[in-house]
């Protein structure tokens, strides 16, 4: 059995109802009757009344054990009983209305994790006591008091352990750091030996993201005129953000097939030792 | 975790709507304060709300992107309790935000109150009990527990 509870509430002349159906062990279609002395006002979504609103009367499946939230408005004066279950029956089958799963949130609004390169790369200290740049420009990321020198950033993926101050970072060039089951960060530096075209494009890249970052981190207007006089003008500002955009779809897509392919990679196993023996 | 860029690129946003229910299980009323936007982690919370409340200030831009928000809500069909109208300022357009929303608006001034209460970690029922940011705060927690009830 569905049970009802109602409020209501006065403002500016009108009456605002606000009901909750409660489910009990099975899915149960209901309509309410509206007891008011006056007219309904049901909620409206571009002049029209919202679906199960019919005639005065509001139509719904409860789902069994879950709660279903019901409101309305009209000018008649509040009573205490301003809503009644006119009719309740029991759903044979499941109602052809899939749940929303959290999933399909995900999926249809989009992921809203930062992007891989905003994560600053924590500074650790090396066994001599010098400490690795962090090299990551953004507010949270930098320690040490700015970006990193153009020297470093030509040595970053230069695939020299000792010079690259990048050992913190994960194995790969794009592995992930997301911590999602079945990703793993991996803690030991891979050098990697992209091509210089590849390093001078993510040089590129990266210090137009630390010119963004710094325009997000300007926060009074000393900062945000300083931060803007760097990125040159508004217009460049604008045009910056613009091939950002376009840039982070690019990276997104290099750093999947990237994956695929260091997966492949690892995966393969080519059988050397026989193809010696053949030959 | 989730203050830090690493810590929400390593969450799993996924987990929130478990996480609330449990979190409802064990101490019956949950208020969960989404981040503005239209992406998962403003989507997510409204699966599993029972009603919301969304805050704006008087801006015409602010209001555009409360619309966004409140129409959100409508399609996880998550009832719209109050607007919340912050840094009212003394005369907030409480009426027009009202019609716009489609639910009474409720203005919240003295932001420098706020600000202190927030700042000196002190609630503003010891700091300012008599002021009326006080007593507006207090009849959006009224609005809001009514959907409890």
């Amino acid at each position: 059995m569905v049970s009802l509870s109602a409020t209501t509430d006065r403002w500016d002349g009108v009456t605002l109802v606000t009901a909750r159906l409660q489910g009990a062990g099975v899915a149960q279609r209901v309509r309410l009757a509206n007891r008011l002395d006056g007219p309904v006002w049901p909620p409206r979504r571009n002049g029209v009344p919202e679906e199960g609103w019919k005639e005065g009367s509001y139509e719904t499946v409860v789902p069994a054990d879950q709660t279903v939230a019901v409101g309305y408005a009209s000018p008649a004066p509040p009573t205490d009983d301003p809503l009644q279950i006119a009719e309740q029956t029991i759903v044979d089958q499941r109602d052809d209305h899939e749940a929303t799963t959290p999933a399909d949130v995900l999926r249809e609004l989009g992921d809203p994790s930062p992007p891989r390169d905003a994560v600053p790369i924590p500074i650790t200290e090396e066994s001599d006591g010098s400490t690795q740049a962090d090299l990551a420009a953004g507010p949270q990321g930098t320690s040490n008091g700015g970006p990193p020198k153009d020297g470093d950033d030509a040595d970053r993926l230069s695939g020299d352990p000792a010079r690259d101050p990048e050992s913190t970072r994960p194995a790969r060039a794009w592995e992930p750091v997301r911590g999602v089951p079945g990703q793993e960060m991996q803690a030991q530096e891979t050098p990697c030996q992209a091509p210089a075209a590849v390093h001078g494009w993510l040089d590129t890249v990266e210090e137009r993201v630390e010119t963004a970052e710094r325009l997000a981190a300007a926060d009074t207007l000393p900062e945000a005129t300083e931060a803007l006089r760097a990125a040159g003008s508004l217009a460049q500002a604008e045009d910056l953000v613009e091939t950002l955009q376009d840039e982070e779809a690019t990276l997104e897509a290099i750093a999947s097939r990237a994956d695929r392919l260091a997966q492949r990679s690892t995966e393969s196993d080519v059988p050397l030792a026989t193809f010696e023996r053949l030959a | 975790m989730w203050r830090s860029l690493a810590g929400a690129r390593a969450a799993d946003p996924v987990k929130l709507c478990a996480v609330v229910g449990a979190v409802e299980r064990a101490y019956g009323v949950v208020v969960v304060d989404c981040p503005a936007g239209l992406r998962a982690d403003a989507g997510l919370p409204l699966v599993v709300a029972s009603a919301c409340v969304v805050v704006t200030t008087p801006s015409e831009a602010a209001i555009a992107d409360a619309m966004r928000a409140r129409e959100l809500a409508r399609e996880f069909d998550v009832g719209l309790v109050r607007v919340a109208v912050n840094r009212a300022g003394s005369d907030p357009p409480t009426e027009r935000v009202a019609d716009l929303f489609g639910a009474p608006a409720v203005p919240i001034s003295e932001a420098a109150l706020v600000e202190q209460a927030q700042s000196s970690g002190q609630p503003l029922r010891s700091l300012a009990p008599d002021s009326m940011v006080r007593k507006r705060l207090a009849e959006l927690a009224r609005a809001v527990q009514s959907c409890n009830a």
